[in-house]
């Protein structure tokens, strides 16, 4: 097994960018069931503290549905002759002016973006968009903004619900209503959210927000215009304006946030410029907290609003070949499906599967295998930190756009993104096992779970019918490895604890898919339960999580 | 008394935003097991409810075969191997804050991350608790707490929403 290592990294989700340490190789935090074959969890160093999302990151590093294999419409292909496809085509296409689109997403690095925008001239294209792509109003904004400023405010103006888009920001809020009393949280929005319990909330009638601001705005400029709110159906009363504006023009260290999701609000833009206004009128900070990751840098680099460009040119046929880095366009543009008959080439980079994709599938990589910097909210220039290897056969998109460059113009160009090529597949005997730290003594990787089957019939002892058919222990792989290792029906398992002979279960029975190189034993067997480091009192007996081993016939 | 004894995971519920992070982080560092319940009532409360560790735990005596024990730090310890999910120590819990799990039909508990605390650390859900409202504080800090709380409390209107 591995010595336990610390990554300290940017959590990938959001741009609160919360500081994260992912430990690998604790014997006491394992998990199973899952193609994890490293024993990762996730640990916080934030004050923030980490929210779902972020700690679900764990689980997005070590799911089974990552994507890592290249895929053309949906069959397997190897990267390089798939590169040289992409590249040839790519290539006959940019021969005219703006016929090759690219689409980046927010969780990139700089680095990444930078490389993505020399595409676009090595392409002859100008049409480089980030997607989602209302985030593309950050290009526009100067944040006026810092987490640690926000906890001794005394008013904050929130509009979208913050605590559901970035959560770990909740804290500091809340320091901040309850730091003094009159201190004051206002929540609109156009649904009542996670904030509304702890808010003064006012919830006014979808794609009526950009309005409702106007009025306010108006109010704050002294342009009084006393309208009947609840006669047009908005849901709130003038006399919320009223409060509102009376709120922030008393406000000494106040501050209005704007937090938003792709399709929430009507007219995004527009809220933000007004937002933005009003901030500056009453003399208080402003902020827009984007979804992603990095939008903030991505959008500076690769400058201009596209997107409506780029979406009219794809409806207009005159789009023929799309790009997608750190997303699939069926998820981001909508009615993709019936567009892209129109286009002759569609490349994407995706983290998880996505079989029934119609064009060239790259496994891609999150932020935490990666290395590289970011933009904070605070606009500050920050690195990512240690990288964690990405998983076999993932690539980062900073090295898939490289080869692409190299592909359509034969130059090198380096991939500033750390440590992130495909890792080599090493062979021991027959069998070639695709992770970074084989051992050469001990190339499998053992898991041990307790399967559910066994616990059904309420015995004591555990053993249902269908272990009891199998008579005696057993171990599942991967068929096509087993079939290529050319084994018998009982294997020897050996760990660097014990050794047991187990018989081959039915692999086409196995509750788990299971990848190469990787073992799995149920471990209410005693000859099972000997080869890892356990005692029957431990409370990790039911799954003891996984320990290196080899196979010997 | 030792200091685990005296100390427990309290919750703020004028902090708690329903994140669900403390869930997430004890699933994940639990072998995929949720050991902490939640109290749901109508939609306006979904929180998370702890293990209280009692002094004089009901479920360890409930407990056919000896699955729970009371350690001398103060922690109700499950033993996972032992039990055999007869569900008696869920009926004798007053609080309500054990359950069976479905897939292996044992029950799941918080063990306050005893692997942490042995290391000077929070437990998991307190350390990723978004909005602060776990706190992992001595017994006998919670009056004060209590007492700031409900100023705060009072200042929220939620018949706005």
């Amino acid at each position: 097994m591995s010595s336990s290592e610390e990554y300290r990294t940017k959590c990938p989700f959001c741009s609160v960018q919360d500081d994260i340490i992912i430990k690998r190789g604790n014997p006491n935090s394992a998990l199973f069931g899952r193609e994890n074959l490293f024993q990762l969890y996730v640990d916080v160093k934030s004050d923030r503290g980490l929210c779902p999302r972020g700690n679900f990151v764990i689980e997005l590093i070590t799911s089974p549905y990552r994507l890592r294999k290249v895929m053309v419409n949906g069959k397997v292909e190897e990267l390089d002759n798939a590169i040289k496809e992409c590249s040839t085509k790519l290539k006959k296409i940019a021969e005219k002016r703006n016929e090759v689109v690219i689409l980046i997403g927010g969780n990139h690095t700089l680095e990444e973006a930078y490389l993505a925008k020399e595409l676009a001239e090595k392409l002859n294209t100008e049409l480089i968009g980030l997607f989602p792509f209302e985030d593309e109003a950050l290009l526009s904004i100067k944040n006026d903004f810092s987490f640690n400023e926000i906890s001794s405010s005394d008013t904050i103006f929130t509009v979208g619900d913050i605590f559901s888009h970035s959560p770990t920001l909740s804290k500091l809020i809340i320091d901040a209503r309850n730091r003094e009393r009159g201190n004051s949280l206002l929540y609109l929005d156009i649904i009542g959210g996670r904030i509304s319990p702890f808010a003064e909330s006012y919830i006014i009638k979808p794609g009526y927000t950009a309005y409702f601001l106007s009025i306010l705005l108006d109010y704050i400029n002294n342009n009084k215009r006393k309208i009947e709110l609840e006669k047009i159906r908005i849901d709130v009363p003038y006399s919320s304006i009223e409060e509102i504006a009376a709120t922030l023009n008393k406000s000494k260290n106040g501050w209005i946030l704007f937090s938003n999701i792709y399709g929430h609000f009507k007219n995004p833009l527009l809220i933000v410029s007004l937002l933005e206004e009003i901030a500056s009128v009453t003399d208080n900070h402003f902020a827009v907290i984007p979804v992603a990751q990095n939008s903030l840098g991505i959008g500076r680099i690769i400058g201009g609003f596209n997107n409506e460009k780029i979406i009219k040119g794809i409806k207009n046929e005159e789009i023929k070949g799309l790009i997608s880095f750190g997303g699939l366009p069926t998820e981001f543009i909508p009615g993709f499906d019936d567009f892209k008959k129109n286009l002759s080439i569609v490349l994407s980079s995706t983290i998880l599967r996505k079989d029934d994709f119609t064009g060239y599938l790259f496994p891609s990589t999150l932020s935490v295998e990666k290395q590289g910097s970011i933009i904070s909210l605070e606009e500050e220039i920050v690195t990512l930190g240690k990288s964690l290897s990405p998983v076999p056969g993932a690539i980062s998109d900073g090295v898939l756009i490289s080869k692409l460059i190299k592909g359509i113009t034969g130059q090198e160009v380096k991939a500033y993104v750390g440590k992130v090529e495909p890792i080599e597949r090493k062979s021991i005997g027959k069998v070639s096992i695709p992770i970074s730290e084989v051992d050469e003594e001990y190339p499998f990787t053992l898991i041990g779970v307790g399967l559910p089957y066994h616990h059904g019939s309420g015995e004591l002892t555990r053993m249902t019918n269908w272990n009891k058919e199998r008579g005696g222990p057993y171990l599942f792989l991967n068929p096509s490895q087993y079939k290529e290792m050319g084994f018998g029906k009982k294997i020897k398992i050996v760990t660097p604890y014990s050794s047991s002979l187990l018989s081959v279960g039915n692999l086409s029975e196995s509750p788990y898919e299971i990848p190469e190189g990787v073992v799995i034993v149920p471990t209410h067997y005693t000859e099972c339960m000997k080869l890892f480091p356990l005692e029957v009192d431990s409370d990790r007996i039911l799954s003891p999580g996984a320990v290196k081993a080899r196979l010997e016939q | 008394m030792n200091e685990t004894t005296e100390t427990r995971i309290v919750l703020d519920i004028d902090r708690c935003i329903s994140c669900h992070a403390c869930d997430i982080a004890c699933y994940e560092s639990h072998n995929v097991r949720y050991n902490l319940t939640r109290a749901n009532f109508d939609i306006t409360v979904d929180m998370p409810l702890h293990c209280k560790h009692c002094k004089e735990a009901s479920c360890v005596a409930a407990c056919p075969v000896e699955a729970l024990e009371k350690r001398e730090d103060g922690l109700v310890y499950h033993n996972s191997f032992r039990c055999i999910g007869c569900l008696s120590c869920t009926y004798a819990c007053p609080f309500g804050v054990l359950k069976s799990e479905r897939v292996r039909h044992i029950i799941s508990k918080c063990d306050l991350c005893y692997d942490r605390l042995e290391e000077g650390r929070e437990p998991r859900c307190v350390e990723t608790c978004t909005s602060g409202a776990l706190t992992y504080i001595p017994i006998t800090a919670r009056d004060e707490g209590e007492r700031i709380r409900v100023d705060a409390r009072l200042k929220a209107k939620p018949w706005r929403r």
